[in-house]
């Protein structure tokens, strides 16, 4: 297992965290929450940025704060809301990590900034957001890493600068079958591309585990009218949530509804609303 | 470690144009006629200070965090500061004394040149424990709050001088006393095991507030 989080517990004042999740070698894992939700926490959490009041966190069989600066070689990292000292430019960049990673692949970090339009030359200050962060996954994918740790890599970018940064990860999985990735985001059609599984945390706490493709296909959210939910079959039920015309319903079996409720509204779900009726539905 | 220095070496060398300013109010300084050794002690603190600048160019914008997640340890960053201190406060001074030396020369004093020299070494060894005193709290604290917890330390620094000689008058007088009557070996010596003992002490509280640091 390349990470495990066994009910980690970190709590803020009223804002509690506990969660437990597991990255498998060679997979992307999403985690998919509103703003707020504890995705940050937990990646400063695996990070050792911040101590945890429970629980524990292995990478690659270590306590974070265990890790030796060889071990951390294997691991790049790029984090929302912070990266590299904005006084440096491009080319102290790559300097600065060819003396921290002994892996750092010079040429390829010079090309691949080439390609996404990051200037040598100038202080990152002056970068604007998508650069900056293209930079960060730059650096992160550069160096040989087992394990990349990315948290909220395409916010605030546009259509373009996301879509240029899931192909730059998508390639580095294709070339590096060994490698995982445990991503954030809460753009869900950004994990609905790239990850294998995905967790959902809300106000804290992971409220579901799934496979993408289970998540994409089998789920689903029916329409009823209040007279005819006492006959669904409940077992297949997940959520629900009261509307104007009856309950719409989060159900993990649409198929079933289908095959065996003709005439039933049974609309594909997406991870939005699979997320919505997780965190606001009533559990059935 | 090596990444570490390599990080604030290429810090510094995007700053070439604050370096340059104080290279230039260098040279006015000795073309003024202004004592060399307070050149020095000029050159060497502007160096020192850089370090503790480069603490906060971590900092700046939350680079800390992405910073911490690199392949280092927590206690070699403190380390390394240190490291760094004196390297760059040592290039600092290097270019003080040196300089200084090429003034002497344009004068044709050559007098007073191990005086010279044990001055510059005071120099560099009083403001390396001023460095060391600022590295914790830089650490601790970060720029803004750290100016004024510095401003706390001098006062209370003072004011415990202050009432140590009010309480016990002519305490002061009696130190002053006995180190008069050691040999100049002794007292260089008993300088040298005090100036390595705070910068000592310095490092462990500095490791231990990297250890324990939140981000």
């Amino acid at each position: 297992m390349m990470l495990t989080l066994e009910n980690v517990r970190k709590n803020y004042g009223d804002y509690s965290l506990q969660c437990s999740l597991r990255v498998e070698p060679g997979r992307i894992t999403g985690l998919i929450g509103e703003n707020g939700a504890g995705k940050s926490t937990i990646f400063k959490a695996i990070l050792n940025l911040i101590s945890i009041d429970g629980g524990e966190i292995r990478i690659m069989g270590e306590k974070p704060g265990k890790l030796t600066a060889r071990q951390k070689e294997a691991i790049g990292v790029a984090l929302q809301d912070s990266g590299f000292c904005e006084y440096l430019r491009v080319k102290d960049v790559a300097a600065v990590l060819k003396a921290f990673y002994r892996s750092f692949h010079e040429k390829e970090f010079a090309d691949l900034c080439q390609r996404m339009g990051l200037p040598f030359d100038k202080k990152i200050s002056g970068f604007s957001t998508g650069m900056k962060a293209k930079l960060k996954l730059v650096a992160a994918i550069s160096h040989d890493a087992k394990l990349l740790i990315l948290d909220e890599p395409t916010a605030g970018l546009d259509v373009m600068a996301r879509e240029e940064i899931l192909e730059l990860l998508q390639q580095h999985m294709d070339q590096n079958n060994d490698c995982s990735i445990l991503i954030s985001s809460h753009i869900s059609t950004d994990l609905e591309k790239i990850c294998d599984d995905l967790y959902m945390i809300h106000n804290g706490s992971i409220i579901l585990h799934e496979e993408t493709d289970v998540i994409l296909s089998n789920y689903g959210i029916l329409k009823v009218e209040e007279q005819d939910y006492p006959s669904l079959e409940k077992q297949y039920l997940v959520r629900r949530k009261k509307e104007n015309y009856g309950f719409s319903v989060l159900t993990d079996k649409r198929q079933f509804f289908l095959k065996n409720y003709p005439g039933i509204v049974a609309e594909k779900g997406n991870i939005d609303e699979v997320l919505t009726m997780m965190a606001k539905g009533e559990r059935v | 470690m090596r990444g570490l220095l390599c990080k604030d070496f290429h810090l510094a060398m995007v700053q070439k144009r604050y370096f340059l300013g104080v290279f230039g109010v260098m040279l006015f300084l000795f073309m003024t006629g202004q004592n060399e050794t307070f050149v020095i002690g000029y050159t060497t603190m502007l160096s020192f200070f850089f370090t503790i600048t480069t603490i906060n160019f971590d900092d700046y914008n939350k680079a800390g965090s992405f910073l911490f997640t690199l392949p280092f340890e927590r206690k070699q960053y403190a380390l390394e500061k240190y490291l760094f201190g004196i390297l760059f406060g040592g290039m600092g001074w290097g270019i003080g004394v040196i300089s200084g030396l090429i003034s002497l020369k344009i004068k044709g004093n050559f007098s007073g040149i191990a005086e010279y020299f044990l001055s510059s070494a005071a120099i560099f060894c009083v403001l390396l424990c001023f460095l060391a005193l600022m590295i914790p709290i830089e650490l601790k604290f970060g720029a803004e709050k750290g100016r004024s917890i510095l401003l706390v330390i001098w006062f209370a620094l003072f004011g415990g001088i202050f009432w140590f000689s009010q309480m016990f008058p002519g305490g002061l007088g009696k130190f002053m006393q006995i180190l008069s009557r050691l040999s100049q070996t002794a007292v260089i010596a008993l300088l040298i095991a005090a100036f390595f003992l705070c910068f000592l002490i310095s490092v462990g509280i500095s490791v231990k507030i990297m250890e324990k640091k939140q981000f």
